[in-house]
């Protein structure tokens, strides 16, 4: 592929990777994106046409949905929240849990659950005249286009020392030193796309159900930091309204994974924090430029 | 078989394996040592020209030379502290945000140097600097895991690169314009051959080369020590560096501490006792210094040695606690946080005290204090090898979990401020503890690291 080709398609905003990793079944491709984005839109992949990927991944709210838990068809409610499905060409696993090993096992899936969509893969793909192959791979290639990048954080990493506040600068020191935030919230993606148990206690086994390994009982994947301010609620169930919230949670240590910790922030040690997250917004782009 | 013998084109004291050849493989860029110096090689002549003098705390690091081999793009320590790159004494990029940079390969063209930026948060990204200013365009990122070496392919289209994936060293072949990108087998300091199509690269003490389009490998050669590629030439020589000689750990009248691990051994520790001695030893490949390293601990009245890998990416210093139980080190994790870290002896279980992302491991000095509490003092940053603006913190390991006793001030029990005295009476003499009640246990029995190290620069032709 060549990179004027590869530019035509997908404008990488700054702070991400120009390599947009897509498996060779799959390469990137206009038509592909094209028909993928139209599919995501469409009611008519759910059992009663009430519910499209857009109904949880709505691309007004950083492709979420402000609910604390999913809503399928018939005003059914999921266990867990609505991911923000941004950046996910960078993903390694898939879902909270990370039970899809590729966006292709993924796409599928939501339409398969009968707490979200309720359809066989293949009904769906007939109702809109396509073979499951052909669905699948488009949807897989619209949400590889799904990009948030080109925020303060990445204006200030590129070196534009005046693109943090002084209060985001003592924020970002915090993040990667006494917080410790760093230890899973790294990268360009703001994640180590990897299972911790950080979150509260509960029912929901998380990782443990796919892993079958102790140690993975009530971890979640770590999600992307990305326009984390604009999708409230928070955590995998959506216990958490607010971004102070979040981070007075994180100050009492209370998950069971090795990093965590009590903090002791001070209440000026949070408030930066949460400007910090707030930095962490910046431009979501989707599909063809 | 004549032509196939390896040639020896430069050693002495001064010569590190921070360098590359030109593509004429006429000269090679070089960081003297100890003076930190750039300099030129040239073969030929057998001169060196000075192309960066090491001013203070500024000095040159990672070098490579441009095709046309009048260029010289550098890494260059400056004066606030960070790495920025340079191109004949020009800065072409600088920012604090990716404070170390190592350039590795020009464009063909002269216009954009593939460089290593890495950033604050540990991770590394694959990138093209262009000379000319503005943003590097970043290709790809690797969370926590650096490319000890990557190379471009000489038409400009293709990278090749090594990356850590679990505990095997894995190279990628990376398309220049980011459009693509596969594995291409296990190996470490990947360089392109001159026809674009064959990839040789390390194995342990051998050299290996892959034919990237079929799969095909052959061994090229073995029994290399540990050695490490710096370049090809035009002419398809590989110009290799070589670590000879060795780094031991002596104690008593000039005894060998390590029975079965010689020659890549340092940083030596007694227990309080006196029965045991720790050591830091290297492993793996050649790393420009910075190779993989593990605990060894030697019971000295008895030939039990025994190693200890901590899992962690940098260990160094260790001292014994009082019981010999634990050891407490100085490094890095392997997310790269460096810090201070306590190790179980039987277990190797570690359990880190203090530890921070964008940080040296040196900047972190660390010791046992009374009822085995651990006093930590860390740098803010490094200037000149010193630390400034020093802030001490004392832990208490109690029931496997570390409670602070004292931060910034404020002597704390159990999260309860108790008052500040005992912080003001810290002292720290070279790597001992003194005063504030706290004591160090190592340094009571001599023990020592000499070095016979040396490093060579070699030519051997490749094999067609």
């Amino acid at each position: 592929m060549n990179a004027w080709w590869l530019a035509a398609i997908v404008a990488v905003p700054l702070g991400l990777d120009q390599l947009i990793p897509a498996p060779a079944g799959n390469p990137l491709e206009a038509g592909r994106v094209k028909l993928g984005r139209k599919l995501f839109f469409d009611k008519r992949l759910s059992r009663d046409g009430t519910v499209a990927c857009t109904t949880c991944h709505d691309p007004a709210r950083a492709f979420s949905d402000g609910a604390a838990r999913a809503v399928g068809i018939g005003a059914q409610t999921g266990p867990r929240r609505s991911p923000r499905i941004l950046n996910r060409a960078y993903g390694k696993t898939f879902f909270w849990d990370g039970r899809a090993a590729s966006l292709e096992e993924q796409v599928v899936q939501p339409i398969a659950n009968p707490l979200e969509m309720g359809m066989r893969v293949e009904d769906a793909a007939a109702r809109v005249g396509l073979t499951r192959d052909e669905l699948t791979q488009a949807l897989a290639s619209y949400v590889r286009t799904i990009l948030a990048g080109d925020s303060p954080y990445d204006r200030f990493l590129a070196g534009d020392r005046g693109a943090l506040t002084a209060d985001q600068q003592a924020g970002l020191k915090l993040f990667r030193g006494k917080a410790n935030c760093v230890a899973c919230h790294l990268g360009p993606n703001l994640t180590d796309e990897d299972f911790h148990a950080t979150g509260p206690a509960g029912p929901d086994l998380g990782r443990y159900e796919v892993s079958r390994r102790p140690e993975d009982r009530g971890a979640f994947k770590t999600p992307s930091l990305r326009q984390v301010a604009e999708t409230p609620p928070y955590l995998h169930d959506g216990s958490l309204a607010s971004l102070e919230a979040v981070v007075d949670f994180y100050d009492q240590g209370k998950g069971s994974d090795p990093e965590i910790r009590p903090l002791r922030l001070t209440a000026a040690e949070k408030r930066q924090l949460v400007t910090l997250l707030r930095a962490f917004t910046g431009r979501v782009q989707e599909g063809m430029p | 078989m004549l032509a196939l013998l390896p040639l020896l084109l430069w050693t002495g004291p001064e010569v590190t394996l921070l360098g590359g050849p030109s593509r004429d493989g006429r000269v090679m860029s070089n960081v003297q040592a100890p003076s930190r110096e750039l300099v030129l090689f040239d073969f030929a002549a057998k001169t060196v020209k000075r192309v960066a003098p090491a001013n203070g705390g500024e000095f040159a690091y990672f070098s490579i030379v441009s095709a046309d081999g009048k260029q010289v793009a550098y890494a260059w320590k400056n004066a606030d502290g960070f790495y920025e790159l340079r191109v004949d004494g020009r800065t072409v990029y600088r920012n604090e945000e990716a404070g170390f940079v190592q350039p590795c390969a020009w464009t063909p063209d002269g216009k954009a140097v593939l460089t290593l930026l890495f950033r604050k948060d540990n991770t590394s990204q694959i990138a093209m600097v262009p000379l000319a200013g503005g943003l590097p365009r970043v290709l790809k990122s690797l969370a926590w895991v650096y490319p000890k070496r990557m190379d471009l392919s000489r038409d400009g289209q293709w990278i090749v690169y090594d990356s850590l994936v679990g505990q095997e060293r894995k190279l990628y072949v990376l398309a220049a314009d980011g459009s693509d990108e596969r594995p291409v087998g296990e190996g470490v300091f990947p360089l392109w051959r001159e026809d674009g199509k064959r990839v040789v690269y390390a194995l342990g003490d051998e050299l290996w080369e892959l034919t990237v389009a079929s799969g095909e490998r052959r061994k090229l050669r073995d029994g290399m020590g540990r050695f490490l590629p710096l370049g090809i030439t035009a002419g398809d020589a590989l110009i290799y560096g070589l670590r000879a000689g060795g780094t031991e750990v002596y104690y008593g009248k000039r005894q060998p501490a390590s029975l079965r691990f010689p020659d890549r051994n340092s940083a030596p520790g007694w227990s309080a006792d006196g029965k045991w001695l720790a050591y830091v030893s290297r492993r793996g490949e050649e790393n420009f210094g910075e190779e993989s390293r593990v605990l060894v601990v030697r019971e000295v009245d008895s030939t039990v040695e025994r190693e200890i890998d901590p899992g962690l990416a940098i260990v160094d210093a260790p001292v014994w606690s009082s019981d010999a139980k634990r050891l407490l080190v100085r490094g890095a994790d392997r997310q790269g946080r460096a810090g201070v870290f306590v190790v179980e002896v039987a277990s190797g279980k570690v359990t880190p005290v203090e530890r921070e992302a964008g940080l040296e491991p040196a900047l972190f000095r660390a010791a046992w204090g009374e009822e085995d509490s651990i006093w930590v003092q860390r740098g803010t940053e490094l200037r000149n090898g010193e630390r400034l603006l020093q802030n001490v913190r004392s832990f208490a390991v109690r029931g496997g979990r570390l409670a602070v006793l004292y931060s910034n001030g404020k002597l704390e029990v159990d999260g309860q401020e108790r008052g500040s005295s005992a912080a003001k009476e810290i002292v720290w003499r070279g790597d001992k503890l003194v005063g504030g009640g706290a004591y160090d246990f190592s340094g009571e029995r001599e023990a020592w690291t000499e070095s016979t190290a040396r490093n060579e620069i070699w030519q051997w032709e490749l094999p067609r």
